[in-house]
């Protein structure tokens, strides 16, 4: 039994976990297989419906709380992840947040405690999904450690034209492959492109 | 000499441009000084992702073009190959494209 974390559930977190429970309903991923776990501690907004897997009935709640009333299956922690104790108990971190801060904490975490992670992110067209590697070291070079801005997966430039993209969902569809592998112990590389 | 493609994400989408493969190194390391990221693809198919971390320095390649003639007049025990530089130039053995992207940070 792996014991799985989705950690974010905006614009990626929230179709990756869709991905994974369409997997395990249709028998392709067995229940007994996995843990799905999903944390987040952000409420639906009306301005999250253009590219976020929520709708227009879920507005105000908690995001967590959406996607397990929609989708079943997952265990979910309106949260969010900011010691080591909140993730140890896991033994893969799918890592969909939006800052490098929680992203070091999961690295560090996942180095010492000999857990995995997947790092699966976009921007505007950009995509990157980031296996654990060998070392902490090797990892960080992926981190500006004194960054602590909150990034959307849009460009604010798309969101404030209306030209919304669709990488966050690139991201999850790879993101979701990754976790395949990892499943089926198919090694992962690194991924960076820009469409 | 053999010209490899370097795609640079831009403002309007992304810029190409055609650059020796001996100079690829010099040009990539300029980028990533930037904070942009490098992805190599090699002809083997498999790829790499570089960032501002494994760029040498412009000191790094200041000592680096510097290197034969201190060489000349060095004695041994002066003399410090430059592995930073030579290290980085490794990486882009039988690269066949480079992508250089700004970062994804964003969830």
């Amino acid at each position: 039994m792996v014991n799985v974390l989705i950690c974010g559930a905006g614009g990626i977190g929230s179709y990756l976990t869709e991905f994974i429970i369409e997997y395990m309903i249709k028998g392709i991923i067995p229940f007994s297989s996995i843990n799905i776990e999903i944390t987040d501690y952000d409420k639906v907004e009306f301005k999250n419906l253009n590219y976020q897997n929520f709708q227009i009935d879920e507005v105000g709640k908690y995001k967590v709380v959406a996607l397990k009333n929609r989708l079943g299956g997952v265990i979910i922690k309106k949260k969010k992840v900011t010691r080591p104790k909140d993730i140890i108990n896991n033994d893969l971190i799918l890592i969909c947040v939006d800052n490098d801060t929680v992203r070091q904490l999961i690295y560090e975490t996942c180095h010492k405690y000999n857990k995995e992670f997947i790092d699966i992110r976009s921007q505007g067209k950009r995509v990157f999904c980031l296996p654990k590697g060998i070392s902490y070291e090797e990892d960080s070079k992926f981190l500006d450690l004194k960054d602590t801005t909150n990034y959307s997966c849009q460009e604010q430039k798309d969101l404030d034209s209306g030209q919304i993209q669709f990488t966050n969902r690139i991201a999850a569809s790879i993101g979701f492959q990754m976790f395949l592998n990892h499943l089926r112990k198919v090694p992962n590389h690194k991924i960076n492109f820009m469409v | 000499m053999k010209q490899i493609e370097i795609l640079i994400e831009s403002e309007e989408g992304h810029t190409t441009k055609l650059v020796p493969d001996g100079d690829v190194p010099k040009e990539v390391s300029k980028e990533l000084s930037n904070d942009k990221w490098a992805t190599i693809k090699k002809t083997d198919g498999t790829t790499d992702v570089l960032t501002k971390k494994d760029a040498p320095t412009e000191e790094d390649w200041k000592t680096s073009f510097a290197k034969p003639i201190d060489k000349s007049v060095d004695t041994p025990s002066k003399s410090i190959p430059n592995s930073v530089v030579d290290e980085f130039k490794n990486k882009f053995n039988d690269v066949e494209s480079v992508m250089v992207t700004s970062k994804a940070k964003g969830g």
